[in-house]
């Protein structure tokens, strides 16, 4: 997949509005948030009938991946045009085979996990927090250029070139 | 007092306490009758902003009345390590805003957290850290603890 996609799921109560840019999106952040109930409202947009609705631009489609099978879902997929979300539980996303595989599916991925991701090359730019305002949900930046202020305390900052890849053999 | 064993990846397998998933585990082993404890509602209206009105009946303000089982992440894990001692939860499923309330459940009773992410924790606070049994008192003691076993995990 290239380019941006642009999301609103919803049902009469809740309203998600979000934009993903990048193969690796994150979510964390305080809770309550609405984490979780994104990843339930994905998995229910894709079951007719359920009342969850979805619109996507491009020709995206979002869906999610569960613990017990991933593996033959990112295995056996054809269609690179996926967006996939993962909750917290999906621990499979720590580990080097999920990173591999999700390199080759050329999918993107909404991760909402609080852990940090080294095996995965996730852009400061596209790691966000929840925010509602009446019963609408958007993703806000986790780093803001005014939170970078926050790292004056620091002795040394490492940084890396911005066409560096991850390197999974 | 509050222990963190610090580790990106979870806890080693011979842990058998060790609960990796405490939203699915407040399901399927917690006790509803928790929710009705004080510092239980006061962390429900604090993470959730939801009011507790029986234990089986939780007010939110933005999908009604909901059932135990759709309290937050944070809040099942939260209620689960100040109720169950004898398990260790992953602490990962904590939000930021769940710092202050990890550190009072410490300062009531002793509790092992594994932890995958700098949680912010504001001084004062006295924490062990239970990869090694030392103790940090200080934000920057904290952060050293967290990032040398990060990195240590990684054989760096």
């Amino acid at each position: 997949m290239k380019g941006s996609v642009n999301v609103v799921l919803h049902d009469s109560k809740i309203r998600y509005e979000f934009c993903i840019r990048r193969n690796i999106t994150v979510i964390r952040g305080k809770g309550g948030t609405g984490k979780t109930t994104l990843y339930d409202m994905v998995r229910l947009a894709n079951m007719p009938g359920s009342g969850v609705k979805m619109t996507l631009s491009a020709n995206a489609k979002l869906a999610t991946l569960a613990a017990d099978t991933w593996e033959l879902v990112l295995a056996g997929l054809t269609d690179s045009n996926y967006i996939f979300v993962l909750d917290e539980f999906c621990q499979f996303m720590r580990t080097q085979e999920f990173a591999r595989a999700a390199k080759l599916s050329g999918c993107y991925f909404i991760l909402i996990t609080r852990d940090n991701l080294a095996m995965l090359p996730c852009s400061i730019h596209e790691m966000y927090e929840l925010y509602t305002v009446g019963r609408t949900v958007r993703f806000s930046p986790l780093y803001s250029k005014t939170k970078y202020g926050s790292l004056n305390f620091a002795a040394a900052i490492i940084t890396e070139d911005s066409n560096s890849d991850n390197e999974i053999k | 007092m509050l222990s963190l064993y610090i580790s990106r990846y979870g806890m080693p397998d011979t842990q058998e306490n060790y609960v990796s998933n405490p939203d699915a585990w407040f399901d399927h082993q917690g006790n509803n009758e928790w929710i009705l404890g004080n510092m239980e509602r006061q962390i429900i209206q604090d993470i959730d902003g939801s009011n507790v009105i029986t234990s089986s009946i939780i007010e939110n303000p933005i999908f009604g009345a909901i059932p135990p089982s759709r309290l937050s992440g944070t809040v099942k894990t939260l209620i689960l390590i100040k109720n169950d001692s004898n398990r260790i939860f992953d602490g990962s499923w904590l939000g930021e805003d769940a710092a202050p309330w990890l550190l009072r459940i410490g300062n009531m009773c002793d509790r092992v957290v594994r932890l995958g992410y700098l949680m912010p924790f504001e001084e004062p606070f006295l924490i062990r850290i239970a990869n090694d049994g030392s103790m940090v008192s200080n934000v920057r003691e904290y952060y050293d603890a967290f990032f040398s076993w990060s990195l240590k995990e990684d054989g760096i």
